[in-house]
């Protein structure tokens, strides 16, 4: 009954399958899952902020997300990381809740996920609240939607400054391979394109943002019209809608401003750089293409296509490379979404003692393979199997849920997008899958990383931050 | 069909109370929008009672050969996770041999009798399952998790790779070469050189919490010994099924109590952890030329999950370290932008528990930073806030429902229990003891367990900016005992002379 009302089973399957399911004895071989679909209803507030609203009583919990549809994708040249810098400063006060208390005030309701995170394309903000608490959520969302500059100030901007720049050397310039990841990304973007210093940006250009950009930056994509709210979980929606307005209702009229159009690079040739990485231990290749953005024609082909040459146990550079010939301990496949254009990648972490050309040779048999002729039915199917499954996994938890609304809402304009995106997997095939390898993945078309362990390099100590503080 | 229309039909219900707000009207011009003054947003929104909600009760049951199986029905989604968890773990390696128990335990899911390692990924991954297997400290598992569609043949793959694993010699052989080039692979990240020789440091390195496997250990240990550990070790008495989400109890019992009818008998006895040995020294440096930060961890053993005062020590550990909101975090990120985060907490294991502060911090302000944590380990003897007690412990009761917020975090948090040797009701009285938690309790806590004199001190990162900063706590008398060079395996370097008292 619960589940009738709260995810029915939308039926995408074919009338033979349908039937199949009936005759229960027979063995489903190639049975589709039913994919559940998630009850929802969106509506607009007249200031132009989007609502999304998914109720589920099963537990007394209420997921509150909120998706500002501005990423590092929107970042000019010289504010490299200034979307994600600006997340973090969307948690240190607003007017009427006060300074730095947002964690403080959601742990003391009960708060069981918190968080916000930026990537190229969008910004989200979102916990889970005990659903008597909903109101509480709104309240700190709201402040920050609409008074967050009223209590900006530059030392609270140097903190932050400091703490991104943390979380920079924590993923990127303490750990093998980060610095790989920016080197990909200078060979694949020119100077100028947003992607190039990838999401966390460059330190010098962390360290002259301003509070003047913070305004900016702010008033330009901060209003209501460029963002949506998503509750999900347990709350009647007549009431949920009458806070919402409360809330977010008598916030000033605003359109979603235009963002950017950047053209897709094309790559002159093909073009490799060694990196000497200090914290590596193993040689790692990687190479990438420029690819369809996020939900464009052939985004899901070359999704399938990953998952047929990389997958972890079954894909062909997998059999390969780690398990036939050991000569690497891990080979990872993935096209990596975007919104402005996406990226193909094949990293192949090469064993202590492997023959680096008798490596590169045996990749590049592989993709002339896939570039020859098309995969099996076998791995186009597991491909599929594989999409299907982890979406359906993917569904148990209230937030998730929320983001799988959030991002069919900002990609495809509508939160509804369960069919269509799946309709996209389903009806490739392994010709389709073909051509669009073709099309993009050619290797005059492709750049690659090679890096390498090499000794810590002396340089002199980057320049020491503004003093914060000291002892106590 | 019907299903179809429901999800038409949902989209067109518009409420029409989001009309009812009327916006002023601003021109949209590019100039910044004008937000109403309204000063009623100061004051935090009253919330109700908390929604009422029902502690899950698990079914209990066992299957003919003695597996006790905890089932937690959830319908919600056409999934099913199982885990079957056996007794014993790293902590029965032999001295010399340390990683065989997870290195067979993986061996079990590398194919079966009746299939290859590359025909048993394809089959599971052909109908989107996946089935894996562990050996930690002192607990195994072998575990599924699959779309209901697919239970049997998912159950078929699962139930020979405990009764007819394939222990196949190529496949051996590869598994020891992944171990080995994995090994080599973490040598070079300070997090995961960190990870690695903590327990040594605190246990000792004999010690079944501290002792860690190399090239040697992995070297040791042969397919005979994986083919011996698999025939006497591999056995259901004692094990426990954990299982969650579309399934029934009549259909466990059906499809697992027959596929594992012909599976008996007893494991050898588990090994007990002993007593920690500590390493000798108190301040553990190990050197990664060029690194930016430095992974540093104060830790110590702590009490048992089972204490007396494990809701109190709880609620102190929270303000101390565990959270955004906490002490520690505060101070380093939030006050002096050392880190991205810092924090800890009690971590336990069967027999006790692991105290941690942790954070990877920048590494010119390593010092400060060590100074920083010592500081709050010291701070909370003297209590701790009305305000701080009351936000944990309104949180740590409010926050209750999320434990039932997933078939997974269910399953996990029962899973916990018994783990623990805990009441599977444990959760019907916890509102009640946190509740009766007060700022004396905390107190007593933090007193017991709080012991900046018992830390070893673990610091990952570059000598060259790190140790002159260490030098200088210890000649201020921040830092006391004896300093250790160790290099990445652990092996001692150099050691400091051992007395250095304070500076007056």
């Amino acid at each position: 009954m619960r589940k009738i009302i709260v995810l029915a089973l939308l039926a995408l399957a074919t009338p033979q399958v349908v039937q199949a399911k009936v005759m229960a004895s027979r063995p489903p071989v190639a049975q589709k899952p039913q994919i559940p679909v998630i009850v929802h209803q969106r509506y607009t507030l007249p200031n132009g902020l989007q609502v999304i609203l998914a109720p589920d009583k099963s537990v007394p919990l209420v997921a509150v997300n909120v998706w500002y549809h501005v990423g590092s994708g929107d970042e000019v040249l010289t504010k490299s990381g200034f979307a994600h810098l600006f997340e973090h400063m969307m948690f240190q006060g607003a007017k009427h809740i006060g300074e730095d208390v947002h964690f403080n005030i959601l742990k003391k309701i009960g708060v069981s996920a918190v968080n916000g995170t930026t990537n190229t394309d969008r910004t989200n903000y979102f916990e889970t609240v005990p659903s008597h608490q909903l109101e509480t959520a709104l309240w700190l969302e709201s402040d920050r939607m609409g008074y967050l500059l009223d209590l900006l100030n530059l030392k609270s901007l140097d903190n932050q400054r400091e703490v991104v720049r943390n979380e920079r050397r924590q993923r990127y310039d303490n750990v093998p391979y980060g610095k790989e990841r920016f080197v990909m990304s200078a060979l694949l973007y020119p100077e100028g394109h947003p992607y190039r210093y990838m999401t966390i940006g460059l330190h010098e250009d962390l360290a002259n943002a301003s509070l003047e950009d913070v305004r900016g930056f702010f008033q330009k994509w901060y209003v209501p019209a460029n963002a949506t709210l998503c509750l999900a979980g347990d709350f009647e929606v007549a009431a949920a809608t009458k806070l919402i307005a409360k809330w977010f209702g008598t916030f000033p009229q605003s359109i979603s401003p235009p963002r950017q159009k950047v053209v897709t690079p094309v790559l002159a040739e093909n073009k490799m750089e060694t990196v000497p990485d200090s914290f590596a231990r193993l040689r790692r290749l990687h190479y990438a293409w420029h690819t369809p953005a996020s939900y464009a024609q052939g985004d899901a082909e070359l999704d399938l296509l990953a998952n047929a040459l990389g997958n972890a146990g079954t894909g062909r550079l997998y059999k390969t490379l780690v398990h036939e010939k050991q000569l690497a301990s891990t080979v990872s496949v993935y096209q990596a979404g975007a919104q402005l254009s996406s990226t193909f990648n094949v990293v192949v972490e090469l064993k202590p003692n492997a023959d680096l050309a008798q490596v590169q040779f045996l990749v590049e048999n592989e993709l002339d393979a896939v570039m020859k002729g098309p995969i099996s039915q076998r791995e186009h199917d597991r491909a599929v199997t594989e999409v299907e499954t982890s979406f359906i996994w993917g569904l148990e938890d209230l937030m998730a849920r929320a983001e799988v609304l959030q991002g069919y809402n900002h990609y495809l304009g509508a939160p509804d997008g369960i069919a269509k995106d799946l309709a996209r997997y389903r009806s490739a095939s392994p010709g389709t899958i073909l051509q669009t390898a073709q099309d993009y993945l050619a290797k005059s078309k492709r750049v690659e990383t090679l890096t390498m362990p090499a000794p810590a390099k002396v340089e002199p100590a980057p320049a020491a931050p503004t003093p914060m503080g000291g002892a106590k | 069909m019907k299903n179809l229309l429901v999800f038409g039909m949902l989209t067109l219900l518009l409420p029409q109370l989001a009309l009812a707000a009327k916006p002023p009207k601003v021109p949209v011009d590019g100039r910044p929008l004008v937000f109403a003054d309204e000063p009623w947003r100061t004051e935090q929104p009253k919330a109700g009672a908390p929604h009422a909600m029902q502690t899950p009760k698990p079914q209990l049951f066992s299957l003919s050969n003695g597996i006790e199986v905890l089932l937690i029905e959830h319908h919600q989604l056409p999934t099913v996770t199982m885990e079957l968890t056996l007794q014993g773990g790293t902590i029965d390696d032999p001295a010399d041999k340390v990683g065989l128990a997870s290195a067979c335990m993986g061996l079990l899911t590398d194919g079966t009798q009746k299939l290859g390692q590359i025909e048993f990924n394809e089959a599971m991954a052909d109908i989107g399952s996946s089935i894996g297997s562990y050996a930690s400290t002192d607990q195994r598992g072998i575990s599924l998790a699959t779309l209901k569609q697919h239970l049997d043949a998912t159950l078929d793959l699962w139930a020979d790779s405990i009764l007819q694993p394939g222990m196949r010699a190529s496949e051996f052989d590869r598994n020891q070469q992944r171990r080995l080039t994995a090994l080599h692979a973490q040598k070079g990240n300070p997090s995961s050189v960190s990870s690695r020789l903590l327990g040594s440091v605190i246990y000792g390195p004999a010690h079944a919490y501290g002792r860690f496997a190399t090239e040697k250990t992995i070297a040791a240990y042969t397919l005979a010994d994986c083919q011996a550990y698999v025939a006497t070790s591999i056995k259901p008495q004692g094990g426990r099924l954990f299982v969650v989400g579309d399934i029934t109890k009549a259909e466990i019992e059906a499809k697992v109590g027959g596929r594992l009818a012909s599976w008996k008998g007893a494991a050898p006895a588990s090994a007990v952890a002993t007593a920690p040995t500590p390493r000798t020294g108190k301040i553990f440096m190990v050197d990664i030329p060029g690194a930016q930060q430095t992974v540093v961890t104060l830790a110590y053993p702590g009490p048992k999950r089972t204490a007396a005062d494990f809701h109190a020590t709880a609620i102190m550990q929270a303000i101390l370290g565990s959270g955004f909101s906490s002490r520690i975090n505060m101070n380093i990120r939030e006050k002096h932008g050392y880190a991205y985060g810092a924090g800890g907490g009690f971590s336990y294991n069967r027999t006790g528990s692991t105290y941690y502060a942790q954070g990877a911090v920048r590494s010119d302000v390593t010092g400060p930073s060590i100074k920083e944590i010592l500081f709050e380990m010291t701070e909370i003897h003297k209590g701790v806030t009305p305000e701080e007690l009351a936000r944990e412990k309104d949180g740590a009761i409010l926050a209750l429902p999320a434990r039932w917020s997933t078939g997974k975090s269910t399953l996990a948090t029962f899973q916990n229990l018994l783990y623990f040797g805990l009441p599977l009701d444990d959760y019907d009285t916890y509102v009640q003891r946190v509740q009766a938690v007060d700022a004396d309790t905390v107190l007593a806590a933090a007193t017991a367990h709080v012991t900046p004199a018992a830390v070893q001190l673990l610091v990952v990162g570059d000598a060259k900016t790190v140790l002159p900063q260490i030098e200088e706590l210890r000649k201020a008398g921040t830092l006391i005992g004896e300093l250790v060079t160790l290099d990445v395996d652990g092996v001692v370097k150099a050691a400091s002379q051992p007395a250095n008292r304070p500076a007056k």
